[in-house]
Formats: structure tokens, C-alpha cells, sequence
């Protein structure tokens, strides 16, 4: 079984009840392999990672599930220098980044 | 930080969210856990990062007080780990910028999670539930 990572899905649970991801546009800050980007992906219109990593960002690429792969991506980028048009995004989450 | 949540603020539509999650400096239980037994064996110690803590909260009040965001919500909730063993436990662990001290020494926790699996023919995880923060901000037009 290896290593889990909130098996329960309360991080998932706890993002649903705050925002509403439901067909939204989401700029998603450290999003690291994408563990949490996969889990509201499949609800939302698009989803944004950035991540300054780049090991980080080849495991994401390559895990993406081919069904999200349209509406999924990833950029290396930091906050402090947003590489995006203003009022790009509908939610903006800071996965373990602030 | 500061910074960042102005840039933030710039890419969000009107009315956009910002949601802020993170681990929450604490003591967080190791927990060895199967189907019959759940029993403390040792303690992640996390206070070291408080001032990273202290930092975020600083900065998210900064990004108030400026009138870029209005906050909406906050709640906290459990983010469990799982291990098969304390190799995977402190590597990963190791990884982590919220990591500090695992307390006892890798060798007693090893011991005691063997001795815990054959007690109980194996199956005997690692637990670690870290209490993290999930705030919800609206962005607002500054006056």
C-alpha cells in the first residue's frame, strides 16, 4: 500500500464545502504533483498549477489521468511573478504554499 | 508573502476565491494502527515552524487591512499520513518543510511498530493526522 496521503478525502471534502469549483477556473499555487489539483479537476472548467519545482512538475504531467489532460495543466511559476492576464481565474488556491 | 497575494488579487475575476490551506505548526500524534489496535507510539514535533505560521497569517492580514480580499470563512480539519514504515515515515517526512523532530528516535519507533505487527500478524500502519487550516477570502475592490 506505500505511502497515503488523506485516504478520507477530508482535504477534498473540506475545498468542496469552500469554494464553489464547479465549472470554475482555478489557479492552483504549489500545486507539487497534483495530487490535489486531480481531486477537483474533474468538476472544474480548467485547472492551473504552477509550481517552481521541476521535479515536481514532470510527476504531475505525467500523472494527469488522461481524462483531465484537456483541462489540466501545468506551468513553472511562482506567485510573485503570475504569469497570467488579470481576472483569469475564478478561485485561487494556495495548496500548502503561503 | 504580501506580494504574492497582490498578485493573486490581480489574476482573480471579481468576486474570485482565495482558498488557503496549509498544516498548521502542532505536535501530531504517530499513530500505529490496524484493524485491531490503535496505539500512540510516538509524536511529530512541529512546533519549530510557528514563525512560518505567524509569517502566513501576517501577510493574509496585510492583504485585509489593504482591501484586497474580505475573509469568508475558516475551519480547520484533520490531514492524515499513512506508512507502512517508519523508513517511508521519516523520508517523506524529510520532504516536508513542516517537518521537524520525530520524537522518539527512528530505531525505538522501528521497534515498537515491529513488535506491534507481530503482535497482530502484521498489517500495522503509520498514522500521523496533522491539524490543517483552510480559510476562504472573497476579492474585494479596494476604496
Amino acid at each position: 500500500m506505500a505511502t497515503e496521503l488523506d485516504p478520507g478525502g477530508a482535504e477534498s471534502t473540506a475545498l468542496f464545502e469552500a469554494a464553489p469549483f464547479n465549472q470554475a477556473r482555478v489557479l492552483e499555487v504549489g500545486s507539487g504533483d497534483g495530487r490535489l489539483a486531480f481531486r477537483y479537476a474533474m468538476v472544474s472548467a480548467s485547472v492551473v498549477g504552477i509550481e517552481p519545482d521541476a521535479t515536481q512538475l514532470t510527476l504531475a504531467r505525467r500523472d494527469c489521468p488522461a481524462s483531465l489532460r484537456r483541462r489540466v495543466s501545468f506551468v513553472q511559476a511562482t506567485a510573485l511573478a503570475l504569469p497570467f492576464r488579470s481576472a483569469t481565474f475564478d478561485i485561487a488556491v494556495l495548496a500548502w504554499s503561503l | 508573502m504580501v506580494h504574492a497575494l497582490r498578485g493573486l488579487w490581480r489574476v482573480l475575476a471579481e468576486h474570485g476565491t482565495l482558498v488557503d490551506v496549509r498544516p498548521l505548526s502542532s505536535q501530531c500524534p504517530v499513530e500505529a494502527v490496524s484493524a485491531e489496535a490503535l496505539v500512540q507510539i510516538g509524536e511529530v514535533d512541529g512546533t519549530g515552524m510557528m514563525a512560518d505560521d505567524a509569517a502566513a497569517d501576517d501577510a493574509i492580514r496585510q492583504s485585509v487591512d489593504h482591501g484586497w480580499f474580505v475573509s469568508r470563512r475558516k475551519t480547520t480539519f484533520d490531514f492524515a499520513f499513512y506508512w507502512d514504515s517508519v523508513a517511508e515515515m521519516t523520508s517523506m517526512l524529510g520532504e516536508r518543510r513542516r517537518t521537524k523532530q520525530v520524537i522518539p528516535p527512528s530505531a525505538d519507533l522501528e521497534r515498537a511498530h515491529q513488535e506491534l505487527s507481530a503482535r497482530h500478524g502484521g498489517g500495522v500502519r503509520l498514522r500521523c493526522r496533522t491539524p490543517t487550516l483552510l480559510a476562504v477570502y472573497e476579492k474585494a475592490i479596494p476604496r
